[in-house]
């Protein structure tokens, strides 16, 4: 009898001191990636005096929107967004181009010298662009290219990564569909667009938010290719909020900050689970 | 006349050994011309040279009589259907039916009226806005079937189109398939390993086996006559029964190696009957039995090998010792290589073989 | 002779007559087997000029002594053995080492555990997921801001906190001690949640029979994961852990935005190191030797992680 009515005695408390503890190391990792961004905000609306208050708050009731004209004022916000869409823009384009017929023949012609060409390929992805800027960066500037867009695109104009994936997902088409295309007196180029691409829509879709996403979030390619703000996309332009005259101001730093950080949270927050799997393709083996 | 003619084919995949070496064939205007044959024969491959979707390693493909090497696929007017239909995926069935004629830059209005009609013709009207994923396999069939027709080909070309679908619909397919072919008139060229299939359509059969072609002929005909023993025995369910030479003791002259007969041209006969004039008898022992209503199949081992017979008389025999009486009219003989000599070259009036 | 000479002749006639469908035929062969060249020519032309041309570039350059203005100057290895006796080279590249050693291990470390713990499929689950995720597509700019002012030794949000529990202040960037531990953090709170997303993915592709297979034995739950989760997700583990390992080795933004290499180079990194010596000081020539300096050390992992792979997938 005793040990029937200890028994549930003894197992509630655990159970609830359980929940309790879940709900606490939830609430305690929602914070930590939560908290960062919250405080961009809030202090994106206060006044300099605010930011330097000690205990900080964490709640402000008069929100200084004036902080975002500081920012307009101070750097060409229009213009870095004009750029950042145009070099955007012209990769995605350029790498259609180049990645697009590169994965087709990779997947479906059987040629010389295809192994060699598809390793090279492979091997470009060990390379990152922090190993090369340099020589590139003297490359253009032999060219009288610096300050251009095309310094900007041509060096992302195609990728080893979306031409890899693009070519497994190619390689699954069947061979009888081909034929029956060909049959039906479509070239290669119909074969292509109306019958592979529709085919390898979700690949498709998830390069393109991929090359968008690390495009638009680029700080380091724009920032060492570029020395003239007319060019410079938006992270650079924002990035230069940190140097002023007057010190460190960090709601307007924060101000800037939102303004790049807004759009992509929004983009994330609508299509995130095909920017999460998006992402999570490149480690899924 | 001749629509299509491969003059001395061969094709090698690679380095490998020919899959076919010096093939010669031709296939009639307005044929239904069946390519038959146990899988990795070559039929499908000689097909696919038709298509022009394999090339030839040597030798031409005419049609027409026009050489037509350096046709590619498309300009061929030709059109295939293949085993898993090959429908596009992201495309409804009316743009399945309508691609290849906007390829081919039939206008417009052209092209609503023929694919009107042919949606007609197979009963695809309803479903011209789906996509081929929500059809069922006979309706896949049929729009793969209303793609080729479309086009208004010289030839139509198959590749097994039926294997996929279960044997009711395979039964209906069939006979639209044979009435199509006496709509249209125009030839049909049709890879298969059934040779039911074989039988019940085609005009003409070419029966191959391991990239060669063992006989060329019209069904009854190959049938009735084979050209030799694989013939004999991949015709007929079951087979020609072929058993050596022997069991006619020395009623065959010496040339003929190999005796064989249908299993409906046999009959059984008790221990006590008295043969007929003219019929060869061997003893056996009933192994087993198929009532199948209007026949039995029996079968039997013999001291020359196990035979099949298909009896259509009333009396049912019981399993254990039989006998087997075939009329010489019906036995086949077959010589050294193989090939038919003719049939009921047998001498005396009858033998009796143990 | 003669029969030669007939043979000749009839090939030329031949020839005459199907001049046109021959000339017709062999244009059209070129076209096809040139068609792959042509479609994989313009991935191939920007692979060859902005990657592998520009390696080539950068080792011939580290043979060289170069201003940008001035002649270039060939003195052999001399930029190498600069290098290997430069004590600021060393500095740096403990630095990179340091940075990268601890980024993996916390990465790796941390990310498992809120694998683990986030591994049941449930709607909250997801939804933290999804929020740690968050950092990881926000630009490296935003979020080494947001650290810098969260991290400001007088007015930063992490002092505050620390300063509730009475712990004193620490200079998260302008102590050379803390300095690069901080870089450190800001690079695994934006990488935590992609790490964590990859080997949930790997966790749930594990067979479920072999759980219950092990729930048949009645196996303690912590031999479970070492025994059957562990091993089963390893190879990804391994994958995730040599691109931390290549991205800690390019790091530039956050030593850019939030430290500039400092407090007294503590936070001076390879990368940041060639960018100082290509755009700050204009030595070409020594900028391109740490180049090669990074790619050896670059190239060295990549190595090892193929080395393992390959055995891996061979005992597989």
């Amino acid at each position: 009898m005793t040990s029937v009515q200890k028994k549930p005695l003894r197992i509630k408390p655990i159970r609830c001191v359980g929940t309790v503890l879940k709900i606490l190391i939830d609430l305690l990792i929602a914070l930590i990636f939560f908290i960062p961004f919250y405080w961009m905000f809030i202090t994106s609306v206060k006044t300099l005096g605010q930011t330097l208050l000690m205990p900080p708050s964490f709640w402000v009731s008069d929100p200084q929107w004036g902080n975002f004209a500081v920012v307009f004022q101070k750097i060409d916000i229009l213009g870095m967004l004009k750029n950042s869409l145009i070099v955007t823009a012209g990769t995605l384009f350029c790498q259609c181009v180049t990645v697009i017929p590169a994965a087709y023949a990779f997947a479906r012609y059987r040629f010389k010298g295809s192994k060699i060409l598809f390793g090279v390929t492979l091997a470009t992805m060990m390379i990152p662009s922090q190993l090369i800027f340099l020589p590139v960066y003297l490359m253009f500037s032999k060219w009288g290219m610096i300050n251009t867009y095309w310094s900007l695109i041509l060096p992302s104009a195609s990728s080893a990564f979306a031409i890899f994936m693009l070519r497994q997902t190619f390689k699954q088409v069947s061979e009888e569909l081909l034929e029956a295309a060909r049959l039906d007196k479509a070239g290669e180029f119909k074969i292509i667009t109306r019958i592979m691409l529709p085919l390898a829509r979700p690949t498709v879709v998830t390069l393109t938010m991929l090359t968008f996403i690390n495009v638009w979030n680029d700080y380091f390619w724009p920032l060492v290719m570029t020395t003239k703000a007319d060019v410079r996309t938006l992270p650079v332009g924002i990035a230069s909020l940190r140097m002023t005259e007057s010190g460190v101001n960090y709601q307007i730093m924060m101000a800037g900050n939102v303004i790049l950080v807004i759009p992509v949270l929004i983009v994330f927050f609508f299509a995130q689970k095909q920017i999460i799997k998006a992402f999570t393709y490149t480690g899924v083996k | 006349m001749d629509k299509i003619t491969l003059k001395d084919i061969t094709k090698c995949y690679g380095k490998n050994p020919p899959v076919i070496e010096g093939l010669n064939l031709s296939i009639e205007e307005g044929s239904f011309t069946i390519l038959l044959g146990p899988s990795g024969c070559g039929k499908s491959t000689v097909l696919r040279m038709i298509a022009g979707l394999e090339k030839t390693t040597a030798g031409d493909v005419q049609i027409d009589g026009v050489s037509v090497r350096d046709v590619e696929p498309g300009d061929r007017n030709i059109a295939m259907v293949f085993q898993n239909y090959a429908l596009y995926p992201t495309m409804t069935v009316r743009e399945n039916i309508e691609f290849g004629l906007k390829n081919m830059k039939v206008p417009k209005e052209e092209r609503n009226k023929r694919i009107e009609e042919i949606s007609e013709m197979v009963g695809l009207t309803e479903y011209l806005s789906r996509k081929p994923a929500n059809l069922s396999g006979g309706q896949r069939q049929r729009v793969a079937l209303a793609r080729a027709i479309v086009k208004k080909p010289a030839v139509f070309l198959m590749d097994e189109p039926l294997s996929n679908l279960d044997a009711k619909l395979r039964a209906q397919i069939r006979t639209d398939l044979i009435e199509l072919h006496q709509k249209l008139g125009t030839t049909f060229v049709y890879v298969t390993h059934d040779q039911v299939e074989a039988m019940s359509m085609g005009t003409d059969i070419i029966l191959m086996e391991s990239g060669k072609i063992q006989q060329h002929a019209a069904p009854a005909q190959l049938y009735a006559e084979p050209a030799n023993v694989f013939a004999a025995r991949f015709i007929g369910s079951p087979p020609m029964n072929v058993l050596s030479a022997a069991v006619a003791g020395d009623k065959v002259s010496p040339k003929v190696e190999k005796i064989g007969f249908r299993p409906e041209k046999a009959r059984l006969m008790s221990e006590e009957e008295v043969p007929g004039l003219r019929e060869l008898v061997i003893s056996g022992e009933v192994v087993a039995r198929e009532m199948l209503g209007d026949q039995t199949q029996y079968k039997l081992t013999t001291g020359f090998g196990s035979v099949s017979v298909k009896d259509f008389g009333d009396s049912v025999y019981s399993y254990g010792a039989c006998r087997i009486a075939v009329p010489y009219k019906d036995v086949a003989c077959f010589d050294a290589a193989q090939k038919l000599i003719g049939f009921g070259l047998l001498r005396g009036d009858q033998f009796v073989a143990d | 002779m003669q029969i030669e000479n007939t043979a000749v002749s009839r090939k030329a006639v031949k020839l005459c007559v199907s001049e046109k469908t021959v000339s017709g035929k062999s244009a059209r062969k070129v076209t096809t087997t040139l068609r792959p060249y042509l479609m994989v020519a313009p991935a191939m032309v920007i692979f060859g000029l902005f990657i592998l041309y520009p390696i080539f570039y950068m080792i011939y350059l580290s043979f060289f002594d170069w201003n940008l203005i001035g002649e270039k100057k060939f003195i052999g290895v001399k930029n190498y053995t600069h290098m290997f006796a430069d004590a600021d080279f060393w500095q740096v590249l403990g630095n990179s080492v340091y940075y990268m050693v601890m980024v993996v291990i916390l990465q790796m470390a941390l990310s498992l555990l809120l694998a683990v713990y986030l591994n049941k499929n449930t709607r909250i689950n997801r939804i933290l997921q999804s929020i740690a995720f968050t950092p990881y597509i926000t630009s490296m700019v935003s979020v080494a801001f947001i650290w810098m002012w969260m991290m400001d030794s007088d007015y930063g949000l992490l002092n505050y906190f620390l300063s509730l529990f009475h712990i004193p202040a620490v200079g998260w960037l302008s102590d050379p001690k803390v300095a690069m531990t901080s870089l450190v953090l800001v690079s695994v709170w934006k990488g935590l949640g992609y790490n964590t997303i990859i080997l949930i993915s790997a966790m749930q592709a594990v067979p479920g029979y072999l759980y219950e297979a092990a729930s048949l034995d009645k196996t303690p739950r912590w031999k479970v994961f070492w025994k059957i989760t562990l091993p089963m997700i390893s190879p990804t583990a391994f994958f995730l852990a040599l691109m931390n390992i290549i991205a800690a080795l390019k790091v530039f933004e956050t030593v850019n935005i939030m430290t500039q290499g400092g407090p007294v180079n503590s936070t001076n990194t390879l990368v940041y190191n060639i960018y100082q010596y290509g755009f700050e000081y204009f030595k070409i020539g020594y900028a391109s030797t740490l180049g090669v300096a990074l790619m050896v050390v670059i190239g060295f992992f990549t190595l090892i992680y193929f080395k393992v792979l390959s055995k891996r997938v061979h005992y597989n």
